[in-house]
Order: structure tokens, then C-alpha cells, then sequence
């Protein structure tokens, strides 16, 4: 191991190495911090050009553009309240308040410090743990899956809206408009209504843009005109921002102290993170999204969160990072990618004539640490290349509202648009900003309903794949051990949080 | 003079297109977007990029690459057949899937000739795995343990119903009954089968399923389509057993129709060209693709089959659930 881990270093500190990271976290960066473009779409631009590269060159360019972007999405999230990615929308809840107080540089720098911890400790449990992790990660088969998933969902509902039923409506609208688009078993459409554009179901950029970003804009349209009718010019001139001139230096600085007091946070929330990248499929948004949940539950001040909380933003960011080092187990050890950013990675070491696989460790375990160490580096230019990128964009929320707000329209088009290079998508934003304007004033829940949206396709499919594995005999649910185990979660923690909400009322 | 003017314009935009279908020998003169109506993690996309940078070297000019997936193939196809036929649009992977898949969504059909067709570069076999700890070791094994345990053995599919329907042919022909379990992709129907959940799943050649049979910890039952499975030189293809159904995906490259012959057949002899190349070959031939070349000529044929063999392959299995 020892030997195989030098040559591995061997071979990634050569200069030309550490250049392509540095790019490519730069590139990812700035892709990321534009809505609508992510890092997945950097790794597709840049697949062809790894060609010309050495095959660490070309790995570390993948990985520094996986690492970069994954940070970048939570800039316009922060700044904007556009989320650059979608897992970066659970980022938006605290952080944007923060903007609004005028303390971006503090919120980005939360978001930066936590990012990179969490990503740095979930590699090390990729580098330490594969093996035993890619065992358990095969146990999980479609009964699993479909436990595992109505817990996170059950939680989720329970935990994220101050009424519980008011969360079960979220979870139940996000899963229908799940079902739209294409039968996972028969392969027949259902719910398009001739639109072949929706056979895929909605594309989840355009809703999550649309619901979190364009609603906002409809929000606060309706505000504007509400106060001219009230004729209060002068509210609407104090509220023009001017966060750039900023009149108290501290606001832009993260002290060690407020740093400290988000650790408990930033290291449940890896964990929780983690735990998720080992099951494939479930993803960033859920983990950062259970993590948000819980630091809310734990934090001795619950009220903070969603006013611009340091560790609502601590949790958001560690919780969604810390997915990608388990996530890529399977990649390395099975050959099988956990998400589409591993899937494009398997790509580019396929272009290379590299089949990651169960004998990779030993016919290339070389390449493997190298891999394992570009992830490490590609961390600590993250953290450096973050630190000067977020010095430079804080300074764009000095724009006055109006401007800001029509940017924001802009973006919210474009962002919608470029993911799939079509004009539909750009209409169901739109239909996504008016729904999410029109549940906001119901206080439904709009990041449950996306997080439900997302898991649904994945819950059907998987239910219906036990089921057709048992021979549609339900019980199947209940006598398999790890399925039956989540099970039983469900209904302690459904339990416990109604207890604990309960309390928090009489209190 | 306003009428000179307009005779002049009407002259030149004449001549211009008299110049550009004479003198298609011209192209291309800027780049070239080749649209993948699969996503990017797919064997499509790698395999079109492969090929893609060396052409871009023959023809002298960028290669743009889009990724258009949704409806199994149909929505790319979609744009391509749209798309302007200037030949500076192309479609590019496993475009036989695409074909057949209006077929199982009940959408709008493409017709043959909607489309030229460039060749194509690979088949690609659909193979069907069981673990090694089951007592069937042969199709013949497998196909007697399913008859003596009707309803209880799960076969899945990598996200191919073409894949899936002709396993339903294979259940009326051998009267068995299966239970049948779609996964996603062929990574999500490989971790199923390596970690045992359903009894045997197929999925295409380069999976990950197929890499660990290369390595012994899969073991192959059969090829459902009609070629060689690279590596498995042992293994029957449906020609061999009979069976009156098979998948046919062969991947290739086409454009709109209306593409002057000219640009067409330079293409073409770009991609032969490439294909001619042993560096590029080796390569993809130790990911576990079949690079083999196929005429223009030659690709439209195995499409016209693809697209008449599927509703007979529709209304034989209607009756298997």
C-alpha cells in the first residue's frame, strides 16, 4: 500500500498536474457561480480536451471542476437567492438574509469554510473506508431503497415546516409532479399530454430556479406595488441596497468565535452527508437538505434559521459536500457511478483506456492514490481559489434593487434555458415561479416539495422493483433487515419530532 | 434600379445556392455540431467523442458537441430532423434505439427517410448475466429452471425495453414465466445483479456488469441481439438458438434529410477513414466496445429492420405480463 501511495504521489506533484486542478477548480468555480451552467456541464465541455492531457492531467482537471463548481453553485445562491446548482438551493434559506443584512463576505466565507471540510473529511472516509462501504453500498438493493427513502421523506415532512400536515402536503405535491413524464416499467408516457418535451418528466433546473428564484421576484413585484398604492415613497427609496460601501468592516469577516460555534454542525452534518453518498442515487440536495433539518432541531437558537443562521449555512454546505467522497466509492470500486459527476469521471477514464472496476485496486492501484490525492489537493485549491473569487463577486450586491432584480429575471431565463438548450424549460420556470408564488402565500414548504419532486421518480421505481421482485408480495418490505430497520426509524423519529414540536409550543 | 437591385440579389442568392449544391465539395467551412440524443455519462457520448476528435482532424474544422437526451433517443432525434440540412448538424450514438423507441412511447414515428445516413461505427449486443452462485450454468439450465419455477425467477433490464420486450419473446416461445424488473440504466441494473437482487439482468457490453463478468464474477447466459460478444467468444447470440426476436442496436451517425450527397459522402469517408485508425480501435476496443465500419448505404438497411421488426416484436409479446 505504502508503495503503491509514493508512486501514486509520484505521479500527481508534477507542475503541469497541479496546474490543470488549479484550472479546473477555477473553471468549475465560475461555471457554478452562473446559474444554470454546473459543473457537470463544465466536465462535459472539457471531456474532449482531456484528450490532449496526460491521464492525472485529465483526472485532475475533472476533479478540480467538480470541487470548484460544487462550491461555486452556493455564490448566486448566497447572493442572488438563485441557486448556481440545485443542491446549492438549501444554501439559499440562510444565506441569502444574510446578503440582505449586508454581510455577504460573511456568509461566503461560511459556506467556503464548510464546504471544504466536509468535502476534505468525506475523502478520507473515501480513501480509508471503500471497501467495507462499496460492501454495504451492494446490500442496499430496491427494498432497501424504498425504506430508506420514506424515511428521508417522512423526516423531511415532519421536520421542515413548523406544521406537520402543511409538510405532508409538500411532500405529497412534490411527488405528484414527479410522476410526470415516462413510466419507469412499461415505458409508456403519462401525464404529458402530448408534449413530447415533459416525456423525461420536468427537468429539475427550470423548477428549482423557477420556485426559489423567480417566485422571489414575483414576491417582491407584489410588495413594490402594493407600496406605491399605499403611496410610501420613501419606504421604497430606503430600500434600495447599498451593501457595498459597506459601513461595518465586521460584517464581511468570519470570526474563529462565530466559526467555532457552526463545528458541531458542519461535523453532524458530514456525517449525515456521508451516510447519504454511500446509497447511490439519493444525492447532494437530500443530504444537505436532512442536515439543514437537523441543525435546526439541535440549534439552541431554531428561530435564527431562515434569518441569515451561520449554521443553517454551516449544514447546508457541509451536508451537500460531504456526498461526494462516498459517492465515488462505487465508481472505484464497482466501476458503477454514484451520480452524473461520476458518471462523467468514469468517462474520462474510459477515454484513457482505464475500466475502473473490482480489480482496479489491483491492476492500477497506483492510479487510485493518485486519484485519492488529486481529491485532497483539489480541496486545498478550493478553499484558495474560493477565497480570492469570493473577495471579488461579494462586491456585485452593491447593485441597487431594481437592477438586481431584473438580473435575476435574466438569469433565471438563461439559467433555465442552457441545460438542455431548450425554450420549454424556459416556460416551466415560468409556471414554476407563478405555482411557487401562489404556495408561498398557503406557507407551503418549497424546498420539501422540490427534495419530494426529486426522490419520487426514484421511490416509484424502486417500489415497483421490489415488488415485482417479490412477486408482488408486500411483505417484503418487512423481512428484510436493513429495509424493516428504516422502517421502524420512521416511526420513532415521527415520534420524537412531533414530541419535541409539541413541547417547543406549550414552552 | 430598385428592380435591377432586386434581379442582382435574386441572381447572386441563385448563384449562391448553385455554388453551394455543385460545389458541396466546399464543406465544411465552419464547425460542425453533432448532436447525442444521450446523456453524458453514456456509451454513446464517450463513443461519439472518441471518433469525433479524430474526424475533427480530417475535416479541418471544430466539432461542438451536444448532449440531448430524454425519451430514449427521441427528443435528440427530434432536433436533428429539424435541423437545417446544411450538413453541419449531425446525429451521433446508438440512433437504431432511437428509432424504435416512438414505437413503445406511442409518440410520432420517424420515417427511414427522414434522415441520411453517414454509417455506423459499432454494434452493441445486449448480454444477458446471472451470479455465480446459482445453479443454472448455461441458457439451457436457466431456461429448465424457469420452467420448474414458473413466476419465481426475476429477470431485469439495464433500460432497454427493446432488451426487455425481446426477453418477453423468449417467455411466449419457451412458455415460462418471468417476473420482470426495469432498471434505469445499465450502471443501476449492474449494482442490482452484483449485489444479487434479481436473479439475471442484461444490459449492454462496457457496463460495469459486464466488466466484472471479464473478471469472473458474473457469469454470462446468452446475447440477445445477433453478433459476437467481445471477449465471450462461447456465448449464443439469438440467431444461433432461434429465436425469432433479437435487439439491434448499432450505433452510427446520420443527418437530416435534404444534406447534398457530396457532404454526405465525405463524411463518410471521414468516419471510414477514422475507423481505419489502430490506435483509436485498441482503445475502444479495451473499453469493450466493437468498432466495426458500416456503409451509410449499409446503416439505412439495419435501420429500415429495426424500425419493421418492432411492432411484430410489440404484437408478439402483448399478451406476457
Amino acid at each position: 500500500m505504502l508503495e503503491q501511495l509514493l508512486s501514486g504521489l509520484n505521479m500527481v506533484l508534477v507542475p503541469e498536474n497541479l496546474l490543470w486542478a488549479g484550472l479546473g477548480v477555477a473553471f468549475g468555480m465560475i461555471l457554478g457561480s452562473i446559474p444554470g451552467l454546473t459543473d457537470n456541464m463544465g466536465i462535459v465541455l472539457m471531456l474532449p480536451f482531456t484528450y490532449y492531457l496526460g491521464p492525472i492531467a485529465g483526472i485532475a482537471l475533472l476533479m478540480g471542476l467538480t470541487k470548484g463548481g460544487n462550491f461555486g453553485g452556493s455564490i448566486p445562491a448566497i447572493l442572488f437567492n438563485i441557486p448556481g446548482t440545485p443542491q446549492a438551493m438549501v444554501t439559499c434559506i440562510d444565506g441569502h438574509p444574510l446578503t440582505k443584512q449586508g454581510k455577504s463576505g460573511k456568509a461566503l466565507k461560511q459556506a467556503l469554510f464548510s464546504s471544504v471540510m466536509a468535502d476534505a473529511c468525506s475523502d478520507l472516509i473515501l480513501i480509508f473506508l471503500a471497501a467495507p462501504v462499496a460492501m454495504i453500498a451492494l446490500k442496499i438493493g430496491p427494498p432497501e431503497y424504498t425504506s430508506i427513502i420514506i424515511f428521508s421523506l417522512i423526516v423531511i415532512s415532519v421536520a421542515a415546516s413548523d406544521k406537520p400536515l402543511r409538510g405532508l402536503v409538500a411532500v405529497v405535491l412534490g411527488l405528484l409532479l414527479g410522476t410526470v413524464g415516462t413510466d419507469p416499467e412499461f415505458g409508456t408516457t403519462r401525464l404529458i399530454f402530448h408534449v413530447i418535451d415533459l416525456a423525461d418528466g420536468f427537468h429539475i433546473m427550470p423548477m428549482v430556479i423557477g420556485m426559489l428564484a423567480f417566485s422571489e421576484v414575483l414576491l417582491q413585484l407584489e410588495q413594490q406595488i402594493m407600496n406605491r398604492l399605499r403611496k410610501r415613497f420613501s419606504e421604497i427609496q430606503a430600500e434600495v441596497f447599498k451593501n457595498g460601501d459597506v459601513i461595518n468592516p465586521d460584517y464581511h469577516r468570519l470570526s474563529w468565535k462565530e466559526f467555532r460555534g457552526t463545528l458541531p454542525t458542519i461535523f453532524r452534518s458530514t456525517g449525515i452527508g456521508a451516510a447519504i453518498g454511500i446509497i447511490p442515487g439519493i444525492g447532494t440536495t437530500v443530504g444537505s437538505y436532512l442536515s439543514y433539518i437537523m441543525a435546526k432541531q439541535y440549534s439552541k437558537h431554531p428561530e435564527k434559521f431562515g434569518n441569515g443562521a451561520l449554521e443553517g449555512i454551516a449544514a447546508a454546505e457541509a451536508g451537500n459536500n460531504a456526498v461526494n467522497g462516498p459517492n465515488l466509492i462505487p465508481l472505484v470500486t464497482l466501476g458503477i457511478p454514484g451520480n452524473l459527476a461520476a458518471a462523467l469521471i468514469l468517462g474520462g477514464f474510459m477515454i484513457k483506456g482505464l475500466v475502473p472496476g473490482p480489480t482496479f485496486m489491483q491492476t492500477n492501484g497506483d492510479m487510485l492514490y493518485a486519484l485519492f490525492i488529486i481529491l485532497l489537493l483539489s480541496n486545498f485549491f478550493t478553499l484558495l481559489i474560493g477565497y480570492f473569487y469570493i473577495k471579488r463577486v461579494r462586491k456585485v450586491t452593491s447593485i441597487p434593487k431594481f437592477y438586481l432584480f431584473t438580473g435575476i429575471i435574466v438569469f433565471s431565463v438563461i439559467g433555465s434555458y442552457v441545460s438542455y438548450a431548450s425554450l420549454f424549460d424556459v416556460y416551466v420556470m415560468l409556471v414554476f415561479g407563478i405555482l411557487g408564488y401562489l404556495l408561498t402565500k398557503f406557507k407551503i414548504n418549497l424546498p420539501t416539495i422540490i427534495v419530494a419532486f426529486f426522490l419520487g421518480p426514484m421511490l416509484e421505481s424502486k417500489f415497483r422493483q421490489s415488488l415485482s421482485i417479490s412477486g408482488d408480495d408486500a411483505t417484503v418490505f418487512l423481512t428484510k433487515p436493513i429495509s424493516l430497520t428504516f422502517l421502524i426509524l420512521t416511526i420513532a423519529a415521527v415520534f420524537f419530532l412531533l414530541k419535541r414540536k409539541k413541547k417547543l409550543m406549550t414552552d | 434600379m430598385k428592380k435591377a437591385l432586386v434581379a442582382l440579389t435574386a441572381l447572386f442568392l441563385i448563384g449562391g445556392f448553385w455554388v453551394n449544391s455543385v460545389m458541396g465539395v466546399d464543406y465544411p467551412t465552419k464547425p460542425i455540431t453533432i448532436i447525442v440524443p444521450w446523456g453524458a455519462g453514456g456509451m454513446s457520448n464517450v463513443s461519439t467523442r472518441m471518433l469525433g476528435e479524430k474526424m475533427k482532424a480530417i475535416l479541418g474544422q471544430p466539432i461542438v458537441y451536444i448532449n440531448k437526451p430524454g425519451a430514449s433517443g427521441v427528443i435528440g432525434l427530434n432536433a436533428v430532423k429539424k435541423a437545417k440540412p446544411d450538413g453541419y448538424t449531425i446525429a451521433s450514438g446508438a440512433l437504431t434505439l432511437g428509432f424504435t423507441s416512438p414505437f413503445f412511447f406511442d409518440t410520432d414515428r420517424f420515417e427511414v427517410d427522414d434522415f441520411v445516413y453517414i454509417g455506423s461505427y459499432m454494434p452493441q449486443e445486449r448480454v444477458l448475466f446471472t451470479t455465480n452462485d446459482k445453479p443454472y450454468k448455461t441458457w439451457e439450465e436457466f431456461i429448465a429452471y424457469s420452467k420448474a419455477h414458473p413466476g419465481k425467477v426475476s429477470v431485469g433490464s439495464g433500460g432497454a425495453q427493446w432488451a426487455l420486450e425481446v426477453m418477453k419473446s423468449i417467455a411466449r416461445k419457451e412458455n415460462i414465466k418471468w417476473k420482470y424488473v426495469m432498471f434505469k440504466s445499465g450502471g443501476a441494473a449492474s449494482s442490482a445483479i452484483l449485489g444479487g437482487h434479481v436473479d439475471a439482468c442484461e444490459t449492454g457490453t462496457g457496463t460495469p456488469a459486464y466488466q466484472s463478468a471479464r473478471q469472473g464474477k458474473l457469469r454470462v447466459l446468452v446475447d440477445l441481439g445477433t453478433e459476437k460478444v467481445p471477449f465471450f467468444p462461447g456465448v449464443r447470440n439469438m440467431k444461433d438458438l432461434g429465436y425469432p426476436f433479437s435487439t439491434m442496436l448499432e450505433y452510427g451517425m446520420a443527418m437530416p434529410a435534404g444534406v447534398p450527397e457530396e457532404i454526405r459522402q465525405k463524411l463518410e469517408n471521414a468516419l471510414k477513414t477514422v475507423m481505419q485508425d489502430k490506435e483509436l480501435m485498441n482503445k475502444m476496443g479495451e473499453t469493450g466496445f466493437t468498432p466495426r465500419f458500416v456503409s451509410g448505404s449499409g446503416y439505412r438497411e439495419i435501420v429500415i429492420g429495426a424500425i419493421n421488426d418492432t411492432p411484430a416484436l410489440q404484437d408478439y409479446v402483448k399478451d406476457i405480463k
